[in-house]
This record gives structure tokens, C-alpha cells and sequence, in this order.
């Protein structure tokens, strides 16, 4: 009986003793990533990572435990995150920009991704390419002009009127005017006064931080040449190579483009040159052939050897572009776009938008005393004498487009010419990436192409870091023929040749 | 021992590192100066500046080592056009055609410039 009651008991009390040892045993255990506990779980990524793949060795208790001893932290992080993306996000000044643009780095958009979510984390990104890519645009050239429509979101109005150069668009004054509200004006008269030039603040961030501060796209064909690649181009061609102003409007005056800042062996002068736009011959049987175009003096290859390309694909397109008017002038039609709207396409993957510009020159060239063109020569000479004009009507027309000769003379690139000739983006490739193959198919679509020699080339008659244009491609033989926009020294080489002298390659399909 | 400025050691090393190679100016031609990459024209003779290098080797008139060279394109536009590509240091003279051009300064490399004086030949 004894022996019968003692082992109940001890039954009991085992029972009793190993449910005390496991109070949680009936405990519910917490998911990682609990939607109750989000903000905790969040916290707990972020702070102790490693946590993730031990958690569901933890006992309830202390999964519990560890919840709580993060909630009030959990809290103050997510206030932390959402007050930093909020300003990030805001609409800045100059100041602020040149304050917080360099905070918002990869991990800072990791933490908003995490906090916040997906779409937060990308609209972080694209406000700090978007503005990457323009400090850079604005270290290389003068964006005093430029298209900020696309940035409203991210600048106060009064910076974008700023750096327009105090222009308020008209929609916008008549809007601030009808709800009686003066004090955008009044903010951007005080702003006026302090000339904000958006290149000091390019310099302001030359750090690291922005090496190969390009954009990033979606577009295939042009995203390898987009990530870093297109800083490495600037300022190959020409002795100081910038790249061009972007300008809106026509220039207004009527006077000859200047000169003075060329170099020209014996002087040259504005005279008339009485001449025909197109002239056939018998080494020229069409009228418009690239061979018309022979450089001179002025560094603007790039520019020389776009007009020449065009001309070799579709010369049509050059009898359009290019008019003779009943006073003796001519005019000539080029196309621009904005920074702000190659953002904008780049954004949306799309094409940017061009604007139609027609400059009108007088029949004056500048011509050395025995006059002859310093700088683009005459092309062919008519049966009664007179030279044809077509290509320095394009060059004055080009040199007035950009504020005169000198500027044109500093270098330049010509994919952005070829843009400004026909009005289609051009694309830009490095030889390592492509074959006489895809040179030869882009010639057959019609495609302008121009090429851009390398520093040192080892064949010591290509002229180094100039523009050559394509004359033929022949894929079964692998030679390719440049020509030269000095209208001679043109030059045939091999595709091993070719890719040893040259590094780029600019193609634009003119329609 | 006072402190050299940081300016003038940049201004030392910049003059220190100027290249230009020079000879005596001729009584003679009419002095044309051309940029590399780009064309000068005189009558109907065309010379461009293809490339500057400071070279060991000779030119092709065998004169001095180690100095600049100019590699020029010359090409004179007549109905049977004539074209010849060499290298020429200061104090060279070559002809082409009624042409006859004396090297008076090479500048610079990349995008420096050449000065030539050209004489017409009777």
C-alpha cells in the first residue's frame, strides 16, 4: 500500500516538477517578420542581423523578450528614417542641396528600402542620380539655360527661376500673380542678387562620390556606354574640349560671329564671297558630297566630320538643312535639347525632345588677304568660277548657333553635333565593345558615323585625337575607310588597325 | 629658410616642363602658324599638323635625336593632286611642288602647333 502511494506521488510530482521547468511549454513562439511586430522586426534587421537565423531557436520567452526590449527604439528608427526622407525628398535650395545631397548614399536608400519600402527607396535614388548626373552636366558646361522642368519636384521654384537666369515662365507668373501671391517674387528678387552659378556647385561636389556621376538607364543599347563611360569622353577632341552650351533660343544679333580668340597665321577678315550652296562638277556629279568639306584653321573637326557623315548618307538632308534666301543670307536648321530633357528621356526611357533653331547668316566669311577661307574651305568651283559654299555657311551658321567661332574652336563632341544637325540622339560606343560587322550595318541603315581617334595612335598618319567620318565598310574584306574632314588624308585600315587607333565610335540615324 | 609658395613650385614645374623646339627665322616665306589636327592653306597647298611627339629617332631628313617632331600632311590641290606625309623637326627645309617649307618652331604635343615659313618657287 506504502510502496502504491509513493509511486503515485512521485509520478505526481514529476509531473508538477517538469511543468514548472517549462512554464512556456503552451507559449505561442513568434514568426520572424511578424506583421504585429514589423517596425521591432525591422529594427532587429537592421541592428542585429544575424538574429534572423537563430530566431527560431529562441524560446517564446525569449523571442518576447527580445520584441519588447526593442519596441520603444523600433519607434524612435522609424521616426528617424521617415523625418530623413522627408527631407530628402523635400524641395531644396542650393544650400540644401549642396548639404544633403552627399548624405543620400547607397546604404542611406538600404535603410529607406527597408523602412519605408520598395517605391520610396527608387524615388530616393532618382532624386540622387538626377542630380549626380547634373552637377556633373554643370562641371562640363554652362546649364545657366537649362530645362529644370523635370527637377521641379525636387528644387524650390526660386532655384530653378535662379539659375534660368531669373526667367520666370509665364504660365507661372500669371499663375502667382491671379492668386495674388508676391511673395514667390519678392524671394526670387533677393535670390537674384546673389548670382548663383550652378558650375560652383559641380565644384562643390567634385568628390568622390561622384566619379562617373551618369545617370543610370534601362536602355540596353546605351547603358554601357552611360555607366562612366561618357565622362571618360569628355575632353577628348579639341584642344579644350567642353561640351556645348545648350542654347534656347536663336542668338539675337545680327552681327558676323567673332573670331578673335583663333589663332590665324596672317590675319583674316569678314568679306563677301559670292558663291552657289551646291555645285556639281566632274570630280562632284552630286552636288552635296562629303569631299565638299575642307577644314581650315578652327579645331571643330567633330563638327566638320558630322556635316561630312550626313552629307555621305543623305545628302537631301543637306539641301534641306541649309537654304539660300532672295537677300544673299542663308539659313540653316538645327535641332537642341536640354539637360533637363535627356534626363527626362533617360528617365522614361524614351527619346528627349528636339527643338527646331534656324540661323540665318550673311554672305561674309572670314578670308586670309589673299582671300582665301581661313576656316572651312570652299567646296567645288562652278563653270563660271564661283566656289560652293554649303559647308562654311553650316560652320557660320554653327559658330553664331554657339556665340561665335572661338567657342566652336575649343573641341567638342560629335555625337552632340550629329544632334544638332538632324535632331535624333546619337549613340556613342567604344571599339573594344563593337566590329567592322556593326560599323558596316549601321552604313547600311543610313546611319551617319563618325569615329574619334585615340591620344597616341600607333599609326603614325592617323591624326590623333580628332574626328574622322566613314566613308565604306567592307565585312568581308574587315577594312574600314575614314575620311578626313581636312578633305584629304583619308585613311583605309584594317579592323585590328582600326580598333588599335581609334577608341570611339558615334552613330546617329539622321531620320 | 623661408618657404617656397606652393604657386610659384607649380609655375617652376609647369615652365620646366615647356616643350618647344626652335630654329633661326629665314629672310624669307611667309610665316604660318597651325595647330595640331588642324589645315593651314597657302595657294593651293594644304598643310595639316597630323601629330607632335618628342621622339629618339631620326626624321626623315636624318637630323637630330631625341627632339620633337612634327608629322606633317602636305597635299597641294591641283588637277593631278600630289600628297606626302613626313616628319620634320625644327630647322628642317623640304619642298613639295613649287613649295618649299622651312620647320622655324615645334610647340607642345597634343594640340601644340607648328611654325612653318613657305616660300613660293619660281
Amino acid at each position: 500500500m506504502r510502496t502504491k502511494f509513493f509511486v503515485v506521488m512521485l509520478t505526481l510530482s514529476i509531473i508538477l516538477f517538469s511543468g514548472s521547468l517549462s512554464p512556456d511549454d503552451n507559449q505561442e513562439k513568434i514568426m520572424w517578420g511578424d506583421e504585429k511586430y514589423c517596425l521591432e522586426f525591422k529594427y532587429l534587421t537592421e541592428t542585429q542581423p544575424i538574429l534572423k537565423d537563430l530566431w527560431d531557436d529562441l524560446k517564446a520567452e525569449e523571442q518576447k523578450n527580445k520584441i519588447n526590449d526593442v519596441k520603444e527604439p523600433a519607434r524612435d528608427r522609424y521616426n528617424e528614417v521617415k523625418e530623413y526622407y522627408d527631407l530628402m525628398m523635400s524641395k531644396w535650395d542650393i544650400e540644401e542641396t549642396e548639404k544633403y545631397l552627399n548624405s543620400i548614399t547607397d546604404e542611406s536608400i538600404e535603410v529607406v528600402r527597408l523602412w519605408l519600402g520598395e517605391k520610396e527607396a527608387l524615388q530616393l535614388k532618382k532624386k540622387k542620380d538626377t542630380l549626380k548626373y547634373l552637377v556633373e552636366e554643370a562641371k562640363i558646361s554652362d546649364i545657366d539655360k537649362i530645362d529644370f522642368k523635370i527637377l521641379e519636384k525636387y528644387f524650390k521654384p526660386e532655384v530653378i527661376s535662379n539659375i534660368k537666369g531669373i526667367k520666370i515662365e509665364e504660365e507661372q507668373k500669371s499663375k502667382i500673380l491671379n492668386k495674388g501671391d508676391n511673395s514667390f517674387f519678392k524671394e526670387v528678387k533677393k535670390l537674384s542678387k546673389k548670382k548663383l552659378d550652378f558650375n560652383e556647385l559641380a565644384h562643390t561636389y567634385d568628390g568622390a562620390n561622384l566619379k562617373g556621376g551618369v545617370i543610370e538607364t534601362n536602355k540596353p543599347n546605351k547603358s554601357d556606354i552611360l555607366k562612366g563611360k561618357v565622362a571618360t569622353l569628355k575632353g577628348n577632341w579639341g584642344p579644350n574640349t567642353i561640351k556645348h552650351k545648350e542654347i534656347i533660343d536663336q542668338p539675337k544679333t545680327a552681327e558676323n560671329p567673332k573670331f578673335d580668340g583663333v589663332e590665324i597665321s596672317g590675319g583674316a577678315k569678314y568679306k563677301p564671297v559670292s558663291g552657289y550652296l551646291f555645285v556639281k562638277n566632274n570630280t562632284d556629279p552630286v552636288d552635296i558630297h562629303h569631299n565638299d568639306i575642307n577644314q581650315g584653321q578652327l579645331g571643330d573637326c567633330y563638327l566638320l566630320s558630322s556635316v561630312a557623315a550626313v552629307a555621305k548618307q543623305n545628302p537631301d538632308f543637306i539641301r534641306n538643312m541649309v537654304r539660300q534666301n532672295p537677300d544673299n543670307t542663308y539659313s540653316v536648321d538645327f535641332y537642341q535639347t536640354t539637360t533637363g530633357e535627356k534626363v527626362k528621356a533617360l528617365l522614361s526611357n524614351s527619346d528627349p525632345k528636339y527643338k527646331k533653331v534656324t540661323v540665318t547668316v550673311d554672305n561674309q566669311f572670314p578670308l586670309d588677304k589673299d582671300n582665301n577661307p581661313v576656316f572651312n574651305g570652299y567646296g567645288d568651283t562652278s563653270p563660271d568660277g564661283k566656289p560652293e559654299v554649303w559647308g562654311m555657311v553650316i560652320e557660320k551658321a554653327y559658330a553664331k548657333l554657339h556665340g561665335s567661332y572661338n567657342e566652336i574652336d575649343k573641341g567638342g563632341w560629335p555625337s552632340s553635333a550629329m544632334e544638332e544637325i538632324t535632331g535624333k540622339p546619337s549613340s556613342e560606343w567604344k571599339t573594344t565593345s563593337i566590329g567592322i560587322k556593326d560599323i558596316a550595318e549601321w552604313d547600311k541603315k543610313g546611319y551617319a558615323i563618325t569615329v574619334g581617334s585615340s591620344k597616341d595612335p600607333p599609326n603614325k598618319d592617323v591624326v590623333a585625337r580628332h574626328v574622322y567620318y566613314v566613308i565604306d565598310v567592307d565585312p568581308v574584306k574587315k577594312t574600314i575607310t575614314l575620311g578626313n574632314p581636312w578633305g584629304f588624308n583619308h585613311i583605309t585600315l584594317s579592323e585590328e588597325e582600326f580598333k588599335k587607333n581609334f577608341d570611339y565610335v558615334f552613330t546617329n540615324p539622321i531620320k | 629658410m623661408g618657404k617656397i609658395p606652393l604657386s610659384l613650385l607649380f609655375f617652376i614645374f609647369i615652365t620646366g616642363c615647356k616643350e618647344v623646339d626652335k630654329a633661326p627665322i629665314l629672310s624669307e616665306g611667309k610665316m604660318i602658324e597651325i595647330k595640331q589636327g588642324t589645315v593651314a592653306n597657302i595657294g593651293k597647298l594644304k598643310i595639316g599638323v597630323i601629330r607632335i611627339d618628342k621622339l629618339d629617332n631620326k626624321s626623315d631628313s636624318g637630323k637630330l635625336k631625341n627632339t620633337l617632331v612634327a608629322r606633317l600632311s602636305l597635299f597641294i590641290s591641283e588637277e593631278k593632286p600630289e600628297k606626302k606625309n613626313l616628319d620634320v623637326v625644327a630647322g628642317d627645309k623640304i619642298q613639295i611642288g613649287k613649295y618649299s617649307i622651312y620647320v622655324v618652331e615645334i610647340r607642345g604635343r597634343v594640340k601644340g602647333t607648328v611654325v612653318l615659313q613657305v616660300k613660293v618657287l619660281n
